[in-house]
C-alpha cells in the first residue's frame, strides 16, 4: 500500500515534468513572438486584415494569430500567443473552447486516422465544430453582457 | 528595443511557470485516480451516461482514458481494444467522433483557467456540443446499417 501511494506520487511527478518540458518549449519562443510583434507596424495591419472575420468570435483580430497557432500547433502555442494581448476573460474562455476542439490538427489526424477515420475528414470536422461552437458561446456572451 | 525584448522574455517565463504549478500536481492527481477504486466506479457511471448515445461498455473504458488523458492516450487504448476484436465498428466510429472533439478536457480547461478563462462555459459547451454531435453521427449510423 505504502509502495503503491509512492509509485503513483513518483510516476505523476515524471509525467508532470514531461508535459512542463513540452509546454516550456511552445510557451517561451511563441510568446516572445508575439509579444515582440503586437508592437509592430506588421501586427496593426494582420489585426486589421482578420478584424472582420474575428468580430462575430468577440476576438480581436490579433486573436487570429492564437486560433491558428492553437489549430495547427498545440493549446500551449494558443494560450502564449493570446496572453500578450491582453484579453478578456470571456476572450480566453472563446479561445478556450475552440482551440479545446480542434488542435495540434496535423499530430491529432495522424493519429485518428490509424482507429479507421478518415484524417481530412477528422481535420475538417473538428475546425467547423469549433467555429460553432465559438459562435454559439460569443453570442451567450454578447446577449448575457449586453 | 531592449526594453521590449526583456518584457517579452520575463513574461513568457512567467506564464510557463504559471503552467507548471498546475500542470504538476494534476498529473499526479490524475495517477492516483488511474490506480484508485474511484477509477472502476468512475467507468460504471459513464457507462451509464454514454448508453443513449450508443456506446458498448468496451468502448466507455477507452473513452474514459481518451477524455481524461488525451487523444493520444485514449487512441492508444482504443487500438489495443480494436486488435483484441473486442469494439464494434460502430463503437469505434463514435469513439473516435468524440473523443476527436472532447479529450484530455481536464488538462485542456485548467490550463485556460490558469490564465483567467471560465472553466465551466469551456467544459459545459465542450461536452454538450461534442454529446449532441455524437448523437447525431449514432442516429444517421444506426438507420444506415438498418438499411445494409
Amino acid at each position: 500500500m505504502q509502495q503503491s501511494i509512492r509509485n503513483s506520487f513518483v510516476n505523476g511527478l515524471k509525467n508532470g515534468f514531461k508535459v512542463s518540458a513540452k509546454l516550456i518549449k511552445t510557451i517561451i519562443p511563441f510568446y516572445i513572438a508575439v509579444d515582440l510583434l503586437a508592437h509592430t507596424e506588421l501586427s496593426f495591419h494582420l489585426g486589421v486584415l482578420f478584424s472582420p472575420l474575428m468580430k462575430p468570435f468577440g476576438l480581436s483580430g490579433k486573436m487570429a494569430v492564437a486560433i491558428i497557432s492553437g489549430y495547427l500547433v498545440n493549446l500551449y502555442a494558443a494560450i502564449a500567443a493570446l496572453v500578450p494581448l491582453n484579453p478578456t476573460w470571456q476572450q480566453i474562455t472563446v479561445v478556450g473552447l475552440m482551440t479545446g476542439i480542434s488542435h495540434n490538427l496535423v499530430v491529432e489526424g495522424a493519429i485518428l486516422h490509424k482507429t479507421g477515420v478518415n484524417a481530412f475528414f477528422t481535420v475538417i470536422f473538428r475546425v467547423i465544430v469549433s467555429i460553432i461552437a465559438g459562435l454559439l458561446l460569443a453570442s451567450f456572451f454578447r446577449l448575457t453582457n449586453g | 528595443m531592449d526594453e521590449l525584448l526583456k518584457h517579452a522574455v520575463f513574461g513568457s517565463l512567467k506564464l510557463s511557470l504559471r503552467l507548471i504549478l498546475i500542470i504538476v500536481p494534476l498529473m499526479v492527481a490524475y495517477e492516483f485516480l488511474e490506480n484508485s477504486k474511484t477509477f472502476k466506479k468512475i467507468l460504471d457511471g459513464l457507462h451509464f451516461l454514454l448508453k443513449p448515445l450508443g456506446f458498448s461498455k468496451q468502448a466507455s473504458i477507452s473513452m474514459l482514458a481518451g477524455i481524461f488523458l488525451g487523444v493520444t492516450y485514449g487512441s492508444g487504448v482504443l487500438l489495443a481494444q480494436s486488435e483484441k476484436k473486442v469494439l464494434s465498428e460502430m463503437d469505434a466510429v463514435l469513439t473516435a467522433v468524440y473523443l476527436s472533439m472532447c479529450h484530455a478536457v481536464i488538462e485542456d480547461t485548467l490550463v485556460f483557467v490558469a490564465i483567467g478563462g471560465n472553466g465551466f462555459y469551456i467544459l459545459g459547451t465542450r461536452i454538450v456540443i461534442a454529446t449532441v454531435i455524437t448523437f447525431i453521427f449514432y442516429r444517421y449510423l444506426k438507420v444506415k446499417l438498418a438499411k445494409s
